[in-house]
């Protein structure tokens, strides 16, 4: 077995992002008469680049950086769900992606059949998920609003049903994106309390964040991003003082 | 043996399974016959072909009503297939973009719950034929195969439209038109010996084609498949198949960005 539970090496990711030109009736048949019908261009942008470093098991760690910094292409990353352009990601063990309210939801069911539908999409069996069940509704304290449309569910209550899902079923790698934002602070606090369980529990577990207070009194190790690149990688309290120098520079 | 596993999904079962009951929550939600709704457009659907084809347009053909529902119900399954498959990954893109799912899962158990319906209707096609007095022989069990087939097919075909479909929205215009050509190439409403003998060779670029003049030799005229007719369905689907494996190990990264 690994020590690590994410490792990269010099990744780097870029995306071809397609510009739609304004078009017009006229432009397109005269494009189209000489043979030059263009419907939009292709442009390379790079989100991230060389980036190397270890996650070992059982860390704790927190990823900060401005918006747009490529924090999140580098969890879909890690998750699995893009793939770098260049260099490589190792993961060792069961991961679960929590990036997104909703995410991983069919809108038109019922929180209780999504309990089933989401733990399916990460890999979990149906006899799995019916002995975790009812941790994950007690936990969720969604009560009779469990058996509405998810589609009807405030941000709130999504978010209670995507954390009790993806804290009760015993992933080794756990990825949370800026997510618990939207709780109220009895649900916020209850989550984190769950993650700190989770941590000392051996999981390891990398949350992304604006909140420095979160990182310092949760983290072991901090890592910041900017253009492109880490630039601090080290200690939570310093790495929150990087952090927040980003912004007090200009 | 990884081609297997990933492309028929062996690994996701259980996430197939609630896919497909997902599809058939939301497709019969608050609607009252649901399910019956499989059996009744399709039966409809036979009668008036029926109605207009034997009693207006005089096609003369034995057991005709028969030739019509033991067709109309695989043919429902593939067009349908071809309709909501093709969209499938487009419109599942949260679950592409923000949850690791391989995207062929959605599309077979898509195809799954089509099939479903199918099995639904053979009953009905059971029925028609006891109610027609036409012999059951060991001929009838070549319909099993067929129907796997016809999955594979329509699966393939679906996957191929599927991720051509995330970068050209057009293709889903395309495609209501085709179904419609297609239809017409295919033996449902004719036999295939109805077509002049020099055209017929035309059939085989049909990828369905003698697929459904199977179907009526399982059915209806209780004979033999000739070995060419099994040829060119095997052909066909292993081509098909292979295709769609290969599209889909090229841009399954690529698909989840541009979606």
């Amino acid at each position: 077995m690994a020590d690590f539970a994410i490792s990269l090496k010099s990744v780097g990711k870029s995306f071809v992002e397609w510009r739609e030109r304004p078009r017009s009736i006229k432009s397109i048949l005269s494009q189209l008469v000489t043979f030059r019908l263009k419907l939009g261009t292709h442009v390379s942008k790079t989100v991230l680049e060389e980036i190397s470093f270890d996650i070992k098991k059982g860390e704790f760690v927190g990823i900060m950086g401005r918006n747009g910094a490529g924090k999140s292409t580098l969890l879909k990353m890690m998750g699995g769900i893009y793939s770098p352009s260049k260099g490589s990601i190792e993961t060792s063990g069961k991961l679960i992606p929590l990036l997104e309210l909703g995410a991983g939801f069919a809108p038109e069911l019922n929180g209780y059949e999504n309990i089933f539908l989401n733990a399916s999409i990460f890999g979990y069996s149906s006899n799995y998920i019916n002995s975790k069940l009812n941790d994950i509704i007690e936990f969720s304290e969604l009560g009779e609003n469990l058996y509405k449309p998810v589609q009807n569910y405030s941000s709130g209550m999504l978010v209670r049903l995507g954390f009790s899902i993806a804290a009760h079923l015993d992933a080794e790698i756990l990825l949370f994106d800026e997510i618990l934002a939207v709780g109220d602070i009895g649900f916020q606090s209850k989550c984190l309390k769950k993650i700190k369980q989770l941590y000392s529990g051996g999981k390891t577990i990398i949350l992304v964040t604006h909140s420095p207070q979160l990182i310092e009194q949760f983290c072991n190790r901090c890592i910041v991003f900017d253009n492109t690149g880490v630039i601090f990688d080290g200690d939570s309290k310093e790495g929150t003082g990087t952090y927040r120098r980003l912004f007090s520079e200009k | 043996m990884k081609f297997t596993t990933e492309y028929f999904c062996i690994n996701n079962k259980f996430l197939v399974r609630n896919l497909v009951s997902r599809n058939l929550k939301i497709r019969y939600r608050k609607s009252f016959f649901g399910m019956l709704w499989t059996l009744l457009i399709p039966a409809g659907m036979a009668i008036m072909y029926y109605l207009i084809f034997h009693h207006v347009l005089k096609v003369q053909i034995e057991n005709y009503l028969l030739v019509i529902i033991g067709c109309i119900v695989p043919w429902t399954f593939f067009s349908n297939s071809l309709g909501t498959g093709t969209e499938m990954l487009v419109s599942n893109y949260t679950l592409l973009n923000k949850v690791k799912l391989p995207p062929q899962s959605l599309i077979f158990s898509d195809a799954s719950t089509h099939m479903l319906n199918l099995i639904l209707g053979i009953p009905v096609i059971i029925a028609t034929k006891l109610l027609m007095g036409s012999d059951f022989t060991f001929k009838i069990f070549q319909f099993i195969p067929l129907m796997v087939a016809l999955f594979l097919i329509a699966y393939a075909l679906s996957i191929i439209f599927g991720i051509v479909y995330v970068y050209f929205r057009d293709l889903k215009y395309v495609i209501t038109l085709l179904t419609q050509f297609w239809f017409y190439a295919t033996p449902v409403m004719y036999q295939v010996d109805m077509v002049p003998e020099k055209f017929r060779f035309l059939m085989h670029l049909n990828p369905v084609g003698f697929l459904f003049t199977g179907i009526q030799k399982s059915l209806v005229s209780n004979s033999w498949m000739s070995i060419q007719e099994v040829t060119s369905i095997l052909i066909w689907m292993s081509f098909l198949t292979l295709i769609a494996f290969i599209a889909l190990k090229k841009v399954r990264y690529k698909i989840v960005e541009i979606l």
